[in-house]
């Protein structure tokens, strides 16, 4: 019987035009086909249905026993109790291929690629071989319905398949609900009862629906739970419609299931709590009992630690903050050209970080080419000498006459109107030190203002009669500036300004001298990536140092010498094309950047293993973690602890999350986690609100929004916080224009400073932080909406469906009629169907409502008084300081669940799976033991199992 | 990050405005045996469906009423077929409906989709231009999620397979940039002969890559593949041009284009007049001869309180739930979406190829994947063509098709552009007779 006898067979002929458009011409294939991809190909529900159950119930291959041979299982002669042979993974740290001994230090070294050494022989045991072709072939035995257990001798590594198997494997071949007694009834149970149902509502069938009850124990999904399922909720959840965007009718099989565990639990929790079904026919006691009980079993009671799946992540591409990361470390240049790259989606993580969503493209590509040239041409210049300059204040120009002062000759600054400057020659962009120094020569502090081609640098304070010169360092691009102090006390720092007040006035400076040394605080100066040729080093052994050295941070692991050889020779083309030292090892390097090796990060599997489970190498994890925590490559510390094989100790690698997260660059991951995961990245972007309605809105406050909760996040990691500490710490991180918005007094200037905020219950934690406040809101008004499912959702990690598409949302000039927002979403609500979920969303928004769309506190709106209060579970509260509290005392679990969740997504660049679960719970059990403490959250999803593993086939859920 | 522009600029065509047709500048020198000018495919998408009452024709064949909302296109009456009657598969929301308007499929849970119209015309037909195909945006991709997928997968409908995505250039600069820079002489030459020296090494990292990757990793190497292939490609071009197939009689006098502005316009009429000029002029200058333009992000949330009248987000009126009030803004801002088409089409219209205009050697396919935000309704898409295709398709019409999948008119497209499939992903099986 061939494919289209089969689906004739099964009466879906009049598709085999479809299949074969699509190269599916195999029951095996069909079989791999989920139901939206079937539903995509145009396929109607009903016919979807059946093909799912043809498959599930093993109409499908099993009846095809010429076409679909069973493969000749080589039976291994292994014993049952041996899964440790089916690691094939090679010991972790060793690469697999030889390669020239790896240099964390760079140091100018005598080892050129030489010749390539020959390929190392792949080890791997003859038993793992037939392990892994044995459990290939298992595979397809399962799908095709056999039981595992029927082949002596091998005891396949547990997984979620065999433990859902298991109960299927008692599965009876009948019965979809049946009319009358049940004939031979095979179940061995003692509770077996057997109830009618007469449906009530008029238009349904007539005829009594018998469903055999069984104890949970025995029950199995297709005979006994799926028919209830089918009765009473499939004509809300997909036969007719899919309210609240459930759709039950892909899920054919137990195993299907647990592809979407969280979907399940949460269907679990509604039949437990009888908030489904909602409508006639209901289900009785006993038939919801069955259901409860059954699905617990099969989602709940599962021995997660005996389920080891790492999952698979998209070999990774960088995403573009990592490229410009990964430039700056390398080269030590920030790269203009990455403004030009089209912006990184989020994927189905709901983070950028989220591989499989991160493409390459045509467009693309030639912007990878513009880059890497324009970063090659910022080295190639790069014979720069930094500058160290000191200039006497008498020789330089200024309207000011020079003087003596105390023991020096120099120039007075006394009003703004005067300046002292110079012109200086900045041979490169960089950070600069500016040194002054001078003395106050009325009163105890003096200041003065830099600026350099008249944009404003920053300001040096002196005081008294301090000999210490005043510092500042800031950046300067390449070019040649005039640098021009004067006195100025506008905008002073902070602390200076506040004394000025009580009366002490800023005096005039007498400047002595000033002095300029830069460029600094590159981690790399530039002039070690590319070697000079000298007399002792001609340019050909200059040039495959500088190759050798370079292709191994740019590919971030070790490089065999055949590859070396490759760059090099182009290095040689060159050179004999006529083109001198410095062009021709620029196209090496140039060629390194657009390398897929640069490009893509290495996680790709030992050869002998491509398919399979294996333990990342060393230097895999180095990028790992370095990617995680910086969003960048690894450093020379790093590099040097994978040559050593060292990041496989606990000990270390928690060593290494405190280091890494304490080191400025860290600042990468605070950002781009917490503003994608809490979503206000967009705030000032494209969540812009409306001028109008906020004038006080502008790109500088939307700034300091971020920057507050970034900051604050990023003290309770440094400072090993618990995690609650983000629902209302009271440490917080203001500006100006930011403790304006807040009104709190006392903070002065525009850079971001701890402040904290005592006497303002709704302030502190993230529910009072005008980041959150204002991406929940639309752009005229507040969304309690909004902001009750972003608690909800983002903050606790529930699942709320998307509301019916004709539910309408509120007009955009809502509460700004007769009625209050409260009001018109009370009778917006009050529809069956909105009901449900509105019940728990709204009243989180309205008892946010003290603060408006760009996050200022108010306790009126158009005269009415804000009515701020709410009902949760029971739980009566007033605001969002009383909000905050239910959220640390009822709902901590649900949060700390959830940002665990989320990082660990965040931290692996996938989806998290129903496999996932196991590391999860480690996760939780270690934080609990830790008071919730930041740190542990980051160290124990670096220790994770999925963190050190990559499966290149993983299961389905 | 790309900051928005603060002050207003210039169109990036002078000088050639709806009304003012462009002399013809002959080429001196050049005396190409013309075959013809060849024909192009652009794919206009519109955001979060229309109202439809407003959009709606009145009377089929030649004898048709414009709607409110088609108002703006009465004067090119001659030059459309507005096309009822078609279907999305796809349903869900903004985002399935988005994915599906130019492939006909619909998005898979994990994002998966398939090539769509534009690029797979874009492979039969681009190889003779600089650019097989240009696709442009005015939106980043937004965050979060809806119905369980990311909502930056509605950034785009342009798919060079079920799971390349293509971002459009959003920034006026860039695609200028990439469109318009000098291919031709010494420099450009040696350039892209190391280009080519570097390519030739990464090809060969690419393929040592490829066999060390999984089955489920290996498109990605493979996306990585053509692509450099692509750079190639243009490389050979600069070092030994192709004898083009066809030099169009007119170009654009250098003092007439304005390089445009870093950064993003914060006017969005004037950023989607920029885009349509680039677009323009790319066709004009044979560049490509495949465009597409999002004209929003697929679940927009555009502020449109500019316009008189309006308040509010574009997806929010969308759901209009039917109130007299926010219909009437929804539909002011789908006649804006339908006044920047007529402006684009003019602009084809006013280019004299020979043969015709620019326009009449074009078929510009527009409108939604959605008919109508609130429901999230998906049957009779609110769809029309302009230019005849070089008499490939007959406009002057509304035609009333029999209910059938959108992928028949994507069949029926793919077909004008020489693709003899039997179906359009499987989906599209029945060629729209009535607008042939």
């Amino acid at each position: 019987m061939d494919f289209n006898e089969w689906l004739e067979r099964q009466g879906l002929g009049k598709y085999a035009a479809t299949f074969a458009a699509h190269g599916i011409d195999e029951v095996e294939i069909l079989g791999d086909i989920s139901d939206t991809e079937l539903a995509s190909l145009g396929i109607p529900v009903g016919a979807r249905k059946k093909i799912l159950r043809a498959i599930s119930q093993g109409t499908g291959a099993a009846s095809l026993p010429a076409t679909n041979p069973i493969p000749e299982v080589p039976v291994p002669p292994a014993s049952p109790h041996q899964p440790e042979a089916i690691e094939t993974s090679p010991p972790a740290g060793q690469p697999p291929v030889t390669h020239v001994p790896w240099v964390a230090d760079y140091p100018i070294h005598e080892t050129p690629p030489g010749a390539p050494s020959p390929p190392p022989k792949a080890k791997r045991s003859h038993k793992g071989t037939i392990l892994v072709t044995a459990l290939v072939v298992l595979a397809g035995l399962v799908f095709i319905g056999v039981k595992t257990s029927a082949i002596p001798g091998v005891k396949k590594r547990p997984d979620i398949a065999d433990l859902i198997e298991e109960t299927a494997l008692v599965t009876k071949p009948s019965l979809q609900p049946t009319v009358g007694p049940v004939p031979n009834d095979p179940a061995p149970s003692p509770t077996v009862a057997e109830i009618s149902l007469e449906p009530k509502t008029e238009d349904a069938p007539v005829k009594p629906l018998h469903f055999q009850l069984v104890s949970a124990d025995v029950a199995t999904y297709q005979d006994h739970i799926l028919p209830l399922l089918e009765t009473y909720c499939h004509s809300c959840h997909g036969e007719d419609k899919v309210k609240g965007s459930v759709d039950m009718l892909p899920f054919a099989t137990a195993e299907s299931l647990m592809a979407e565990r969280k979907l399940w639990l949460n269907i679990l929790e509604q039949i437990e709590t009888e908030e489904m079904p909602t409508k006639e026919p209901l289900p009785s006691k006993e038939e919801r009992h069955l259901m409860v009980e059954w699905l617990h079993k099969k989602l709940n009671d599962i021995d997660w630690s005996a389920i080891r799946d790492a999952g698979h992540v998209t070999i990774p591409r960088l995403t573009n903050v990592e490229y410009q990361n990964t430039i700056r470390d390398l080269l030590g240049v920030d790269l203009s050209a990455v403004a030009s790259f089209s912006a990184d989606g989020e994927g189905q993580s709901g983070f950028t970080t989220d591989r499989e969503n991160l493409f390459i493209t045509p467009a693309a590509m030639e912007k990878y080419f513009a880059a890497a040239e324009e970063a090659v041409n910022t080295i190639a210049d790069a014979d720069i000498k930094p500058i160290k300059i000191k200039r006497e204040a008498e020789d330089m120009s200024s309207a000011a006459q020079p003087g003596q002062y105390s023991n020096f000759t120099g120039r007075r600054l006394t009003i703004p109107q005067t300046t002292l400057y110079d012109v200086i020659e900045f041979p490169a962009d960089g950070e600069y030190t500016f040194v002054i120094q001078g003395l106050s020569t009325d009163g105890p502090i003096a200041g003065v203002r830099l600026r350099i081609n008249d944009e404003v640098k920053g300001d040096i304070v002196i005081e008294g009669n301090s000999t210490e010169p005043g510092r500042l360092t800031c950046f300067v691009t390449k070019g040649t500036h005039q640098v021009a102090w004067n006195k100025e006390n506008s905008a002073l720092p902070p602390n200076v300004r506040k004394r000025l007040k009580r009366g002490v006035f800023l005096g005039a400076m007498a400047v002595d001298w000033m002095a300029v040394t830069g460029p600094i605080g590159n981690t790399t100066p530039k002039q070690s990536i590319i070697l000079s040729p000298s007399s002792v080093l001609p340019p050909d052994k200059a040039a495959s140092q500088t190759i050798y050295t370079f292709t191994q941070r740019a590919f971030r692991r070790p490089v065999e010498n055949e590859v070396l050889s490759r760059y090099f020779s182009i290095y040689r083309k060159a050179t004999e094309s006529g083109m001198n030292y410095g062009q021709s090892i620029k196209m090496a390097l140039t060629a390194v950047l657009v390398s897929p090796k640069f490009l893509f990060r290495h996680e790709f599997a030992p050869t002998e293993n491509i398919e399979g489970e294996f333990e990342l190498d060393q230097f895999q994890i180095a990028s790992r973690l370095s990617y995680f925590l910086w969003h960048s490559m690894p450093d020379r510390e790093l590099f040097s602890l994978a040559n050593n094989g060292k990041l496989k100790d606990p000990e270390i690698l928690r060593a290494q999350v405190r280091r890494m997260i304490s080191d400025p660059k860290s600042r990468s991951f605070t950002t781009e986690f917490l503003g994608q995961w809490l979503g206000f990245a967009s705030v000032g972007i494209d969540l812009i609100p409306d001028k109008k309605v906020f004038p006080a809105f502008s790109n500088t406050l939307a700034n300091a929004m971020k920057q507050e909760t970034i900051l604050t996040f990023e003290h309770l990691v440094k400072s090993d916080h618990s995690l609650l500490a983000l629902l209302d710490t009271k440490a917080t991180f203001l500006n100006e224009p930011l403790a304006k918005l807040y009104r709190v007094e006392g903070v002065i200037g525009p850079e971001m400073r701890p402040v904290r905020l005592t006497d303002r219950p709704n302030r502190g934690g993230l529910l009072g932080m005008a980041s959150i406040l204002t991406a929940t809101s639309s752009s005229t008004r507040t969304s309690p909406v909004l902001r009750g499912k972003w608690v909800l959702e983002t903050l606790l990690g529930e699942h709320i469906p998307e509301p019916p598409a004709d539910a309408g949302q509120l007009p955009a000039n809502a509460g700004h009629t007769g009625k209050t927002l409260r009001e018109e979403l009370e009778i917006h609500r009050d529809k069956e169907g909105c009901k449900n979920c509105h019940d728990k969303i709204d009243p989180i928004g309205f008892g946010m409502e003290n603060f408006n769309g760009i996050g200022q506190f108010r306790t009126k709106h158009k005269g009415k008084p804000i009515d701020n209060k709410g009902e949760l579970d029971g739980f009566t509260f007033t605001g969002v300081d009383e909000l905050k509290r239910w959220l640390k005392a009822e709902r901590k679990e649900a949060f700390l669940r959830n940002i665990s969740e989320r990082m660990l997504a965040f931290a692996l660049g996938r989806e998290l799976k129903t496999f996932d679960e196991g590391p999860v719970l480690e996760i939780l059990a270690a934080l609990e033991a830790n008071e919730n403490r930041a740190i542990t959250l980051l160290e124990e999803i670096v220790l994770s199992y999925p963190f050190h593993h990559q499966n290149n086939s993983p299961s389905d859920y | 990050m790309q900051r928005k522009w603060q002050i207003s600029r210039r169109t990036l065509l002078r000088g050639i405005g709806a009304s003012l047709a462009l002399p013809q500048l002959e080429i001196m020198g050049a005396s190409v045996e013309s075959s013809g000018a060849p024909k192009r495919l652009v794919s206009i998408f519109q955001p979060n469906g229309v109202a439809p009452g407003a959009w709606d024709v009145d009377g089929v064949g030649t004898n048709f009423r414009f709607s409110p909302i088609l108002k703006p296109l009465e004067s090119l009456r001659d030059d459309i077929v507005v096309i009822s009657g078609l279907n999305n598969q796809a349903s869900g929301g903004h985002v399935t409906m988005t994915g599906s308007f130019l492939t006909g499929v619909s998005l898979s849970r994990q994002g998966k989709n398939a090539p769509s119209l534009d690029q797979q015309v874009a492979e039969k037909i681009g190889g003779d231009t600089k650019f097989p195909s240009l696709v442009l945006g005015t939106e980043a991709p937004r965050q979060g999620s809806a119905g369980g997928r990311a909502i930056s997968l509605a950034s785009t409908v342009s798919w060079s397979s079920a799971t390349t995505r293509i971002s459009p250039e959003i920034s006026p600069r860039v695609a200028f940039d990439r469109m318009f820079k000098i291919t031709s002489g010494p420099e450009a030459i040696r350039n892209a002969e190391i280009r080519k020296s570097v390519i030739d090494l990464v090809l060969e990292d690419a393929k040592t890559l490829r066999r060390k990757a999984s089955n489920l990793d290996k498109h990605k190497i493979d996306d990585y593949l053509e692509s450099v292939r692509s750079v190639e490609r243009q490389m050979d071009r600069t070092i030994a041009p192709v004898e083009k197939s066809w030099t169009p009689p007119t170009s654009p006098a250098p003092g007439d284009i304005v390089r445009p502005e870093p950064g993003l316009p914060v006017d969005l009429n004037e950023h989607i007049n920029l885009m349509m000029d680039l677009i323009v002029l790319a066709l004009w200058t044979d560049n490509t001869r495949v465009a597409t333009l999002m004209t929003a992000h697929g679940f927009s949330r555009q502020n449109f309180s500019f316009l008189d009248g309006v308040s509010g987000d574009h997806h929010g009126m969308s759901h209009h739930k039917n109130i007299p009030a926010k219909v009437k803004e929804y539909t002011k801002v789908s006649t804006w979406f339908v006044e920047r088409l007529a402006y684009f089409l003019n602009r084809l219209k006013a280019i004299d190829e020979g043969n015709g205009s620019l326009l009449d050697n074009s078929i510009v396919l527009y409108g939604s994947g959605m008919k109508d935000g609130n429901g999230h309704k998906k049957n009779n898409l609110p769809i029309l063509l302009a230019g005849n295709g070089q008499g490939s398709i007959k406009t002057g019409q509304h035609v009333k098709v029999a209910s059938q999948p959108l992928a028949n008119l994507h069949l029926t497209l793919a077909q004008k552009f020489g693709i003899e499939d039997e179906s359009f992903n499987g989906v599209g099986k029945t060629h729209i007779a009535e607008i042939s």
